[in-house]
């Protein structure tokens, strides 16, 4: 049989169309409002809304505009939640700007080491390739928010607010870009010109300044000593002279990174639950603290969520949060578009294979603040996101009884 | 020596930019209105004055709203620009949604044939994991365009007009994605399991069906016969009845396609010139014209679109428009942002490296 499509197939194909339920009607909704508003689940339902037996007054929501910055965000939203509550200011926000400006340094650092631990490697070669195409950008792991946090400390939102780079990444990501792999070039004629590897090393620190100098022109300078002023929620002023971001950090949080552990859930193709995993391509930060996941049941995944959450602690975590959801009522649930209802094609994949055809990925970072446990089990989750209106307030999350989808509702 | 990054490089870093000539000044200007705002070359918009000594009539111009059909509404707006000049239709558009749906039919078997011929092959090696991370997309190169019309013809722009989802096909790309990458799953297991030609042939057909469905729903579909009305610009009323998408291709185009040659200027070292190229995996209809470029010299491929310009034919072109771009001034040119200048370095780059 040819591989081509034959007229025949073509009119045969047409004619099955004719036969098709209702196709008329559908065709016609489709057309007028596209797929997701002609299937789309009643918003608005008991189902999805934001009432939780266990949840974590949060405070105002913070917005990453338009920058990668989510995974931080969300650390920085778990830690201020921590902070509120010691030192009675309930809006305390830590300084963005400041880690990712070092952020893009420790980046950059990462794509020139890497550049020159390929670099005999031929262009188009698979690893090469993929450092060149994705150089340096916003997005991030939790493990690299603690190592940069670990490395260089915190400071308020006050003592080095956001810029227009900052807010809006688009030019900044371009001009790095273009500046490493220009960098990336140069370290390969080096190479091929007989540089060793203290030489390459060396070229690679000098190619840091300026990277630093372009980061110092985007976000400001970072600050080494700073005062904090602040009016706690008495109305009580305060002022702490001669910090530093570390200073602050231990005096303000204290946190000990040492103490949490990033739990995933995959039954993926090699992936086996109970063990351990890296992903090396993401420790940003050279010398800093490395990623590594622990697989469990999805069920364990949950109870650990809860129990944080009883505890009086918010949980990072990292989901989908493009599939499924309604961005206008901050609704995220498990087939809020009933699609293979409006086709007829039957369009569901369990999670494991969702991750192995590339289907399902982990692009965003956002923290739960709440549950609903209704006789033990959770139903839905409270979510903080970092976007503006009008996903700016909590959402929930639902789980479908007996699948493997969970979903979150505003 | 160290790979990390220390204070004492830090620490270099700071003294180097407090060296800086007019740092203070220009990080202010950055801080508070972004890179490209602040390089800007009035230069640029001086030489990129909108005046040409070779200029051809084009009359308003399409748009492709949010989806990926540049190369489609280039190869097209070269097509009507000869049928508003030899009909004299002013402002006539050809359907690029019609072009749309038969892409995105074709790009779904071509991509069944890749998975089948990948299905040996684990999930993450760089072929299979290519295909599944994007099974399809809206892109595509002249070659694949004149492909749709060889197999499908042409329709007018009224005969089968955008919808929601050919202005705006984020969420059809999703959900036919979504029906590709499960459908891969099932291909490769027929593979693996030693299943028949036949019945492998006949499952790809029975997903071909559920696709076929998927984009009339959001799409349309496409006609096979209609009439053609229209005015011209002697107020001259016309009808053409009966006409088939290939009977209008040939009466107002009519253009031997096989006389077009894609032609590109790559400087790298891996393409000599004065030979012909393609690119796996880049297609879209089994069985059809394949993507063929001609790498040329720049001198002989500026010569040749100068060429054709002067023949009185608009010239389809494929660029990085997002590089070095105004849109609002709608300049393109490499010294329009002066980054060198603001930043104190070089960000100089040969073709051939870039």
């Amino acid at each position: 049989m040819s591989k081509a499509i034959s007229w025949q197939q073509v009119q045969q194909y047409q004619q099955e169309l004719q036969q098709q339920p209702g196709h008329a009607a559908l065709a016609r909704a489709v057309q007028n409002v596209g797929i997701k508003a002609a299937s789309r689940q009643q918003l608005g339902q008991a189902a999805f809304a934001p009432v939780f037996s266990d949840e974590i007054p949060t405070g105002v929501v913070t917005n990453q505009k338009h920058s990668g910055r989510c995974w931080m965000f969300a650390e920085l939203n778990t830690m201020r939640h921590a902070v509120s509550g010691k030192f009675g200011v309930k809006n305390l926000e830590f300084s963005q700007a400041f880690l990712a400006f070092y952020d893009r340094l420790e980046k950059s650092n990462q794509f020139l080491n890497q550049m020159i631990a390929n670099v005999a490697a031929p262009i188009g070669s698979r690893k090469l390739d993929w450092y060149l195409t994705w150089a340096n950008g916003d997005g991030g792991q939790y493990e690299n928010a603690a190592s940069l946090i670990a490395k260089y400390g915190v400071i308020p939102k006050s003592v080095m607010p956001e810029t227009y780079n900052s807010d809006n990444t688009t030019e900044l990501n371009a001009t790095l870009n273009l500046k490493l792999r220009q960098d990336a070039v140069a370290l390969r004629q080096a190479y091929a010109s007989g540089a060793t590897p203290d030489q390459l090393a060396a070229q690679r620190v000098q190619q840091l300044s300026t990277i630093y100098r372009i980061l110092a022109y985007a976000y400001g300078e970072p600050p080494r000593q700073f005062d904090f002023e602040y009016m706690d929620d008495q109305h009580q002023y305060h002022r702490v002279p001669g910090l530093t971001p570390r200073s602050f950090f231990d005096q303000f949080l204290g946190w000990d990174f040492d103490q949490y552990v990033m739990l995933i859930s995959t039954n993926a193709t090699g992936k086996e639950y109970w063990h351990s995993y890296t992903l090396p391509s993401q420790d940003h930060v050279e010398g800093g603290r490395r990623i590594l996941w622990v697989n469990v049941p999805e069920a364990v995944l949950e109870q650990a969520a809860i129990q944080q959450i009883q505890g009086g602690e918010t949980v990072w975590f990292g989901n989908d949060v493009l599939a499924d959801s309604d961005r206008q009522s901050g609704t995220l649930v498990g087939d809020l578009y009933a699609q293979s209802e409006l086709f007829g094609v039957d369009l569901h994949m369990d999670v494991g294979t969702r991750f192995d055809t590339h289907q399902a990925e982990v692009s965003h970072a956002m923290v739960l603040t709440g549950v609903d446990l209704v006789k033990g089990a959770p139903t839905k989750w409270k979510v903080e996101n970092s976007w503006a209106p009008p996903m700016d307030t909590t959402a929930t999350l639902s789980r479908m009884s007996g699948g493997s989808r969970t979903t979150l509702t505003q | 020596m160290a790979k990390a990054v220390t204070s004492a490089n830090l620490d270099q870093y700071a003294q180097d930019f407090a060296a800086t000539p007019a740092a203070p000044a220009l990080q202010k200007a950055v801080m508070n209105n972004g890179i490209l705002k602040v390089a800007e070359n009035t230069a640029s918009k001086v030489a990129m004055t909108p005046t040409f000594s070779v200029e051809l009539d084009t009359g308003a111009v399409a748009n492709q709203k949010q989806s990926g059909r540049c190369w489609m509404f280039a190869a097209l707006n070269t097509m009507r620009h000869s049928i508003q000049a030899q009909f004299k239709i002013k402002d006539f558009e050809l359907s690029q949604n019609f072009t749309f749906f038969w892409d995105k039919f074709e790009k779904s078997n071509y991509f069944y044939e890749n998975i089948i011929a990948t299905a040996d092959q684990p999930t993450d090696s760089r072929k299979v994991a290519f295909l599944l991370t994007t099974p399809q997309q809206d892109g595509g190169q002249w070659d694949m365009l004149t492909a749709l019309i060889d197999k499908y013809g042409i329709v007018p722009k009224s005969v089968m007009p955008e919808t929601y989802s050919s202005s705006k096909s984020s969420e059809l790309n999703a959900t036919l994605n979504l029906k590709l990458r499960k459908d891969a799953v099932a291909l490769r297991k027929l593979v693996n399991d030693g299943a028949s030609a036949d019945d492998l042939a006949a499952t790809k057909s029975k997903f071909l069906s559920e696709d076929y469905r998927i984009l009339a729903y959001t799409l349309g579909n496409p006609p096979t016969k209609f009439d053609f009305e229209y005015r011209d610009d002697d107020k001259e009323y016309h009808r053409d009845a009966d006409l088939t998408p290939k009977s209008f291709y040939d009466k107002y185009i009519g253009w031997d396609l096989d006389q077009y040659q894609s032609i590109i200027q790559a400087p790298t070292a891996d393409k000599p010139y004065n030979h012909l190229y393609t690119v796996e995996m880049l297609g879209n209809v089994v069985g059809g014209r394949e993507v063929r470029h001609l790498n040329l010299s720049v001198e002989d491929f500026k010569a040749a679109a100068i060429k054709q310009l002067q023949a009185g034919k608009s010239v389809w072109f494929g660029s990085d428009v997002g590089k070095e771009s105004d849109r609002q001034l709608g300049i393109l040119d490499t010294n329009i942002y002066d980054q060198d200048g603001l930043f104190n370095t070089s960000f100089q780059m040969t073709k051939q490296n870039a």
